[in-house]
């Protein structure tokens, strides 16, 4: 045992993890940047995880698959925007009420149809996956892990537009941006849309291009870590990623562990991403940017 | 926060156009539920049929409702207190699992005849609840941090806790005597025959104590939110929590009171499954009543009369889907129905708002 192939061990079975988090972690903070805590993004991510699985087997095209999931994310997203968004509903009953109508729809669903998922290759990138230690972590994955790129990229490039500053008046202070002309309620269901699309392709690598199955609630709290990671990463791009990266080699550890020889307690481990995450904000307190008006409901004034 | 949860409530008069939305909306959901059994190729009467013949179409399953709506009720009477007193506690979940936790190591560890067993259980699960909510409580009030997001990470925390106990080495672990192939599954032992909990017969029906328990509950709560000085306190914290400040109502001692009350029905709610459904600790065995427990509140809009009906609805849910399997039916529709009953249930006050402002418009225009 060296440590070399050790950490190799552990990237390996992390980065596959840390991928559906950071895609929904992404969007889920766009939507709470925009001022909705988002609890339904355990929802998206379990709907557009079957729909992908359920897209994919009846195409034989893991790209169809992949469509299906995002059209689900963004699906749920929809009802959640236009509950909470439009008609004022409390969000937090909305997404809580839309993720167990999400678990019930896609384990009735499940048990009506069968599922052959074709598999996906993975790409290798050349020289980069030749790299030691993070080479075959990072560089050989399914190409959808990529997306990533280009979505960091997006919200890089929104952060600083005019629409970047409207999402985030939305979310801190949405009085004075209804002031100044901003639909507050469209922006809001605009970030979750967002959520909706980026928890899809999480969604679809979960089932499509990670495990190739689909199995009741295979989600099983993902979800929940993503909303945790966003509060960990204090409400900041590079935080989330980091804390989606944390939560994701927590949950690798699990696998690896065992197979570097080391036996820690498999329960300690699943419950180290809520730990940390409840640690840490008792540690900070209220010192974090969270967007002063997330959660709450805003009416214009008609 | 209070604005937050002053929303879910809004009260709009007359009661009768109220009555009659509830019941519309009752009844939008379960057809949407049936409408994806229809589109799936099964017959919505059929599943209907099932679900009233198994729930009320003979006094043996009647008992079955009352058995699952029994828990459901302590959860969402418990939901109902911490909401109207504004905290916003929905770690119902894990509450519940630490109640069967607290509950099993009373079970599985003191030695004493069956009455006392299932009293101490229920206090040891009601006192694991309350505490397992008052660390969100605490984590608000102490260090700031939103009980939303605490009570919901402590659920995962109590998952891996109950599994931590119940496999390998821990306390409430099965070792299977012996057992051929026994011992390995992470399982609690069977609870014994003694500290089952009992029914009581009345009109023909076994009433599980459990479900005697949690009406009783639903009405003194009903009665303390709606009569008690305390409650009116209570009331005050959630609606104002300016002006309760300003009358000397100490928002962290009665909020953190208010919480760790919820957690104890919760957590009672939990020794409930155990004693009287499950009779074994799983991974899985507080199979979302937490959750739905949670969600009967919310879309009873924290009224605990409100909530007995829902629990009940959600009870016959659960009873009656028990016979679906046999005409070839997933049960799984069952929860796409209780579901879309909660989404659906939602709806009402926006549209009896919007038909109040018509109303107010209206009059001031003629």
């Amino acid at each position: 045992m060296n440590l070399t192939t050790d950490l190799q061990t552990i990237l390996t079975a992390s980065v596959p993890l840390m991928v559906p988090l950071l895609f929904a972690g992404l969007g889920e903070y766009v939507a709470q940047r925009a001022g909705t805590f988002n609890l339904s993004v355990e929802g998206m991510m379990l709907g557009s995880a079957f729909a992908a699985a359920y897209g994919a087997s009846a195409s034989g095209s893991p790209i169809v698959g992949l469509l299906c999931g995002m059209l689900a994310g963004l699906a749920v997203a929809f009802v959640h925007g236009n509950l909470s968004h439009r008609l004022q509903l409390n969000t937090y009953v909305v997404g809580l009420s839309l993720n167990v109508l999400v678990l019930g729809v896609t384990n009735y669903l499940l048990s009506t149809t069968v599922l052959d998922i074709p598999g996906g290759s993975a790409w290798r990138i050349p020289l980069l996956s030749e790299l030691p230690i993070i080479g075959k972590a990072f560089f050989v994955q399914p190409w959808v892990v990529y997306l990533l790129l280009p979505l960091l990229f997006v919200i890089w490039w929104v952060r600083r537009r005019r629409i970047g500053l409207e999402l985030r008046a939305a979310g801190d202070d949405p009085v004075a941006g209804d002031l100044t002309g901003i639909d507050v309620n469209a922006r809001r269901r605009q970030a979750l849309l967002f959520c909706g699309l980026c928890s899809g392709i999480g969604g679809a690598y979960l089932s499509v291009f990670q495990s190739g199955s689909f199995t009741s609630g295979m989600t099983a709290g993902r979800g929940y870590i993503v909303i945790a990671a966003v509060i960990f990463g204090g409400w900041m791009l590079r935080g989330v990623i980091g804390a989606c990266a944390v939560f994701g080699i927590a949950q690798g550890l699990q696998l690896a562990l065992p197979a570097i020889g080391y036996s820690v307690s498999p329960q300690l481990l699943a419950a180290t991403p809520y730990l940390l995450a409840l640690v840490s904000l008792a540690l900070l307190g209220a010192r974090s940017r969270r967007p002063l008006a997330l959660g709450q409901p805003f009416a214009p004034a008609r | 926060m209070a604005g937050l949860l002053a929303s879910l409530r809004g009260s709009t008069r007359p009661a009768t156009e109220q009555v009659l939305a509830f019941l519309a909306f009752l009844s939008l959901g379960i057809g949407v539920g049936l409408l994806l059994g229809w589109a799936t190729g099964h017959d919505p009467g059929v599943i209907l049929g099932d679900l009233f013949e198994g729930s009320i179409g003979s006094s043996i399953s009647i008992g079955y409702m009352l058995t699952a709506a029994a828990p459901l009720l302590l959860v969402a009477v418990g939901a109902v207190i911490c909401m109207r007193a504004g905290q916003f506690n929905i770690g119902q979940e894990g509450q519940v699992t630490l109640g069967a936790i607290g509950a099993g190591f009373v079970i599985f560890h003191v030695d004493a005849s069956g009455p006392v067993t299932i009293v101490l259980a229920f206090a040891a699960a009601a006192l694991a609840g309350a505490a397992w909510a008052f660390l969100a409580a605490l984590l608000k009030f102490g260090r700031g941090v939103d009980i939303v997001v605490s009570s919901l990470l402590l659920v995962f925390l109590a998952e891996q806790l109950l599994t931590a106990l119940i496999s390998g080495d821990g306390p409430l672990h099965d070792d299977g005597d012996g057992v051929l192939g026994g011992g390995t599954a992470s399982q609690s032992p069977r609870v014994p025959e003694k500290s089952m909990l009992p029914t009581i017969h009345v009109l023909g029906v076994d009433v599980p104590l459990a479900f005697v328990l949690a009406l009783v509950a639903a009405v003194l709560v009903a009665w303390f939110l709606s009569s008690a000085h305390a409650g009116y306190r209570l009331r005050i914290l959630g609606q104002n929590p300016a002006v309760a400040g300003t009358i000397g109502i100490s928002a962290p001692r009665l909020g953190s009171l208010a919480v760790a009350a919820s957690g104890a029905f919760a957590g009672a709610a939990g020794g409930a499954i155990l004693m009287g459904q499950s009779f074994q600790l799983n991974p899985g065995v507080s199979s979302s009543i937490g959750w739905s427990g949670l969600l009967i509140a919310l879309a009873a809009r924290t009224n605990a009369s409100v909530s007995v009906l829902l629990a009940l609805v959600f009870g016959a849910m659960v009873a009656g889907g028990g016979l679906l399997g046999g005409d070839g039916i997933p049960v799984d529709i069952v929860n796409v129905i209780t579901a879309a009953i909660v989404v659906a249930l939602l709806c009402p006050p926006v549209l009896l708002a919007a038909l109040r402002r018509r109303r107010i418009r209206r009059s001031v225009e003629a």
